[in-house]
């Protein structure tokens, strides 16, 4: 038995553990309560009237993918403590130990207390600063635009976010600026993987209530109807604890639990079956499920010809679905209207076989998934057999070698996942590597396969949504004089584009960047990239944020702000998928200013105040009005009330929301599309697929990670994978400094498993060095046999400055898969050693 | 009477620390200072199981004062400053009585649930946080889990109780047959810290 570092630690005697005595041996006095009023006599000293208090509903909204509500009490002006506060479905109500800690993180010391400007003279990242009023510190910023803009023109600023503070207010006083100054937008890459295999086989859901679920699956408190949970690559326990209590009850309900991850973590622990898988191979496995479900014959025939491409028969001379034009039959007219462009739908069924002709979808009742033709001299075959092919090309003992799972184990997980419903739960583990978006490609056309989607307990994804409301309302609001005319780029490509200075065929210079809710030199890849490529070409480097965080170490000048309790806004996210009300409780700290506060201040110095003349409570009023937001609830004074209002459909605890009910699909054919014709990345890039890549990107297959594969000739140089997890004491890089959760969790760590440590002759708790061709870090090794033999698991969200030496996304790279453009967080070799004491 | 305790599903705990923290901000805690600790059975380093790869298990015990029915520390201080309330079996500490002998932490088999201040207490932040009703926390005094009795007397739970995100902490009285916690253990096979020491723990844990 062990404690944790220092303050926790110190338990060592194993005696202490006994087990004592079976229910009902150990019986109970039985007597009457005593009223707890009878406490009051002997009571502590009361040292203040806790009449005083005041409660107030805040938002915890780091994107944990929680936002849970809690009650922010306040005495005096100041925050006590934070405590769980009631949902509208009590099943939701939930805290942990970061919304639990807030009070350390809003009066934490190293808050940032006021502007500050680079010290003159010193270099970025030097840590050298001088206090500047926020007159100076905004006279400065709208100089800069100013000039950068006359300079290289108006895209050459460009402004950065992720979601460290997701909520309305802030996002659209950014995105009004953004379009008025016709500035360039850089946006996250940040596991969207899972996002851009769902969205191209499945679609983009959005709900009656306009809500869109980012990461559609059944909503978790379904997860009991299933017969088995299957978790693949998600760290529950740790990442997104909120979601935990279901799973158990599930678990205590019958529901069997398997548990897919290289790593044993705290809910492999709770598994029925753990499955230890190589790092990178899981779309291997989910092929070798699909070839198992073929070969018995399991797969849903009936759900394969009415919900999905199956029957579509596909050209071989093109890649594309034969269409009913193709046979001279032009598309005729719907009379509907499509909302989007404005143009009237025209109908172009696709060709299928029924007896061996080829007919329209429209006129084949049951149209046949096997079967090849010839029409007009091409081969044309169904979607479904072309599937099968694909699937065909692993065999279930080189998938066993790959993913080092025994064959025993992919049979009789091929048993679970045939015998369903069975609710499947995917995290982000799987899709860090270059090749992860396919994981969730053959995750859900597994689950096509055996329609086991759309039904009680039948699901595959996580479940996390967005609110629109304010993208339809603030499509006014955010560009009053039309979208801005700069450019999108992936956060993972501005390096390249830097680098080229051109992007999408037009001149790109991009000479400023203004980081908010955001630390993309620690929280992205390759923080090299950032600080020897894109930081030092800017002109200027502006970070708005509460603490100095390594990104805002590397900038010209910081602009504190205010942290999410200090300000009214509205919540449109989270793993609920309701808008959820944040009240403000205190005023902003110190000199801290909300971030529309600052837009607004700017706005007037750039000349641009006529734009911003509302408060943000009055923003918030006009985004969350109209009749659409009525119609669903969303309106300011709803929210105001109720503090949480749904987007979806459904109710978590009497009707649960199910994923591609009825088998809608929102995807191009309105069917499950695990044939695609037409491969889109997920956003531009400097990238161009090539017409390999566009044959390949149709079907599920699997292809190496880019770097973490042993036929990779740098595993002879660098033979562990760098893994890593998503913290259990930070969010991301969020609370990285506050004082309780560093009692806990002091330093950084890397776990190592034994045997690999001492064949490095690293020793338990010793420093070590991880190192490759890009960088290094230097954290303390853990031993832990929880960790695969090969790998190297290290929490996220360190600062640089924490760090001995080095950071652990020194040793990311920026590079990307074409399709998904995406941090390639985990695809990472890396050696490691003893370390020497030196900072590199 | 009323006998008043715990009943932690530690089957299920994942070892968040919620509870920790929870009693941590409550109670205003100076630096260092826990009353609620997670401990891990399992590896050589907190978090980490036993076992070889893949061949593992791990449990987490979340411990504070255990408040004993027969309890050690409160027979052995000298000036009746830790005494066991006689109406709800709370193990309390007097820390106007305390003169910082520290024989209960001695006399205590579960080590580490009680703290000693052997300075004035720091705290990281400049301002209390948690409850307003709490005691002073004092220089040289032995402190521990009080049950929040600042809650109890409000007709409140312990503050442990409600954050556990996992709702695996249970608080109730033993002595009502139709308690929560009387069910729980009446239903669930359970196990107690150390009950060779004849303390009789108010704290069980499901297994």
């Amino acid at each position: 038995m062990s404690g944790t570092a220092s303050p926790l630690g110190g338990l060592t005697r194993r005696s202490f553990l006994k087990t004592t005595a079976v229910a009902g041996a150990a019986t109970v006095a039985v007597g009457a309560a005593a009223p707890t009023v009878a406490l009051a006599e002997g009571a502590a000293p009361v040292t203040a009237g806790s009449a005083e208090e005041q409660v107030y509903r805040g938002v915890c909204r780091p994107n944990c993918f929680g936002f849970c509500h809690l009650n922010v009490h306040v005495h005096d002006g100041k925050v006590m403590k934070t405590t769980r506060a009631p949902y509208n479905e009590s099943c939701y109500d939930r805290i942990c130990q970061r919304g639990l800690s807030h009070v350390q993180r809003i009066y934490d010391p190293q808050r940032l207390q006021y502007p500050m400007r680079r010290a003159e003279g010193t270099e970025r990242g030097a840590g050298q600063w001088e206090r500047v009023t926020w007159d100076e510190a905004l006279d400065e910023i709208a100089g800069k635009i100013k000039e950068i803009q006359g300079k290289y023109g108006e895209s050459a600023v460009a402004f950065l976010t992720a979601s460290g503070n997701q909520a309305a207010g802030i996002t659209s006083a950014y995105s009004r600026l953004i379009a008025l100054l016709n500035a360039s937008n850089i946006g996250p890459c940040l596991d969207m993987g899972s996002y851009y295999g769902m969205a191209a086989v499945a679609g983009n859901y959005v709900s009656p209530l306009m809500g869109m679920m980012m990461w559609n699956g059944n909503e978790p408190t379904d997860a009991v109807n299933a017969k088995t949970i299957v978790v693949w690559g998600a760290n529950i326990t740790d990442a997104q604890i909120q979601n935990w209590h279901l799973i158990k009850e599930a678990k205590q309900a019958g529901v069997k639990l398997v548990v897919i991850d290289p790593i044993f973590t705290q809910i492999a622990s709770q598994a029925d079956k753990w499955i230890p898988i190589r790092p990178a191979t899981d779309t291997l496995l989910k092929l070798a499920l699909m070839r198992l479900v073929i070969e018995r014959g399991a797969h849903d025939v009936a759900y394969l010809q009415q919900h999905t491409v199956a029957p579509y028969l596909v050209r071989s001379d093109t890649g594309k679905f034969l269409r009913r034009s193709d046979t001279g039959v032009a598309p005729t007219a719907t009379g509907q209207v499509d909302a989007t462009t404005g143009q009237e739908i025209m109908l172009d069924p696709v060709m299928v076989l029924v007896d061996g002709a080829i007919v329209p979808e429209t006129e084949a009742a049951a149209p046949a998934i096997e079967g090849t033709c010839d029409f007009e001299g091409v081969e044309c075959r169904t979607a479904f057999d072309l599937l099968v092919d694909n699937i065909m090309e692993h065999t279930v003992e080189e998938v066993s070698e790959l993913t080092e799972i025994p064959v025993a184990d992919i049979e009789e997980l091929a048993d679970i996942v045939i015998d369903g419903p069975v609710y499947h739960y995917e995290g982000y583990g799987p899709q860090a590597y270059n090749n992860g978006g396919q994981t969730t490609v053959a995750g859900l056309t597994l689950c096509a396969l055996l329609g086991n989607l759309g039904k009680p307990g039948a699901s595959y994804g996580a479940f996390w949504g967005i609110g629109l409301i304010t993208n339809i309302a603030a499509a006014q609001y955010t560009a009053p004089k039309g979208p801005s005319t700069g450019f999108n780029i992936a956060s993972v490509d501005l390096k390249n584009v830097v680098e080229q200075k051109k992007f999408q065929g037009k001149d790109a210079d991009i000479k400023m960047l203004w980081m908010y809710s955001a630390n993309p030199l620690n929280t992205h890849t390759d923080t090299h990239a950032w600080t020897d490529v894109i930081i030092p070409a800017m002109d200027y480097v502006v970070t708005a944020d509460s603490a100095l965080t390594d990104t805002a170490m590397y900038s010209d000048m910081v602009l504190p702000v205010a942290q999410w309790f200090e300000l009214e806004e509205v919540a449109n996210a989270g793993q609920c998928s309701s808008y959820n009300y944040n009240e403000k409780a205190i005023e902003p700290l110190y000199e801290s200013k909300a971030d529309p506060d600052i837009i607004r201040e700017l706005a007037g110095k750039l000349g641009l105040g006529e734009f911003f003349t509302q408060s943000t409570s009055e923003v918030l009023d006009s985004l969350f009005s109209g009749p659409i937001a009525t119609a669903v609830g969303a309106s300011m004074d709803n929210l105001r009330d109720k503090k949480q209002v749904r987007f979806i459909p459904g109710d978590a605890e009497k009707k649960p929301y199910i994923a591609y009910e009825n088998g809608a699909f929102a995807t191009p054919t309105g069917r499950f599309e695990f044939y695609r014709e037409t491969p889109v990345p997920r956003t531009p890039t400097t990238k161009t697929p090539t017409a390999e890549q566009v044959a390949a990107e149709r079907l599920p297959h699997f292809e190496p990670p880019l770097e973490a594969w042993p036929e990779n000739p740098l595993y002879e140089k660098y033979p562990l994978v760098l893994m890593s997890e998503r913290p259990r004491y930070r969010v991301h890089s969020q609370w990285f400094s506050t004082p309780l959760l560093r009692e806990i969790d002091p330093e950084p760590i890397v776990k190592i498993n034994p045997a690999d440590a001492k064949a490095r002759g690293i020793a338990d708790q010793s420093y070590i060095e991880a190192y490759n061709d890009r960088g290094t870090a230097v954290a303390k090794a853990i031993y832990s046999e929880a960790i695969r033999p090969g790998t190297l698991v290290y929490p996220k969200g360190w600062q640089l400055s924490q760090h001995k030496g080095g950071g652990w996304s020194n040793l990311s790279s920026t590079e990307f898969d074409v399709w998904i453009v995406n941090n390639n967080f985990m695809d990472v070799l890396c050696e490691i050693r003893p370390w020497d004491g030196k900072d590199r | 009477m009323t006998h008043y305790g715990f009943v932690i599903d530690s089957k299920s705990c994942i070892s968040c620390h919620s509870c920790a923290v929870a009693c941590k901000v409550e109670n205003n805690l100076p630096d260092s200072i826990w009353w609620n600790r997670i401990l891990t059975d399992g590896g050589p380093n907190m978090d980490t199981p036993a076992g070889t790869y893949p061949n593992l298990t791990i449990r987490n015990i979340p411990m504070g004062c255990q408040h004993c029915e027969n309890p050690a520390c409160v027979k052995v201080c000298p000036v009746g400053a830790t005494y066991q309330d006689p109406e709800t079996g709370v193990v309390r500490q007097d820390y106007d009585k305390c003169i910082g002998c520290r024989m209960c932490m001695s006399a205590c088999p579960y080590t580490g649930v009680r703290s000693f201040n052997w300075e004035e207490p720091q705290y990281a932040i400049g301002q209390p946080m948690g409850s307003l009703d709490i005691p002073q926390h004092q220089k040289q005094v032995v402190e521990k889990c009080t049950m929040c009795w600042h809650r109890l007397a409000q007709g409140e739970k312990p503050a442990c109780i409600e954050p556990c995100p996992a709702r695996i902490r249970f608080w109730g009285d033993f002595d009502d047959p139709s308690s929560e916690v009387s069910q729980l253990i009446r239903e669930r096979e359970y196990m107690q810290l150390l009950p060779e020491q004849g303390t009789r723990p108010s704290v069980y844990y499901l297994v």
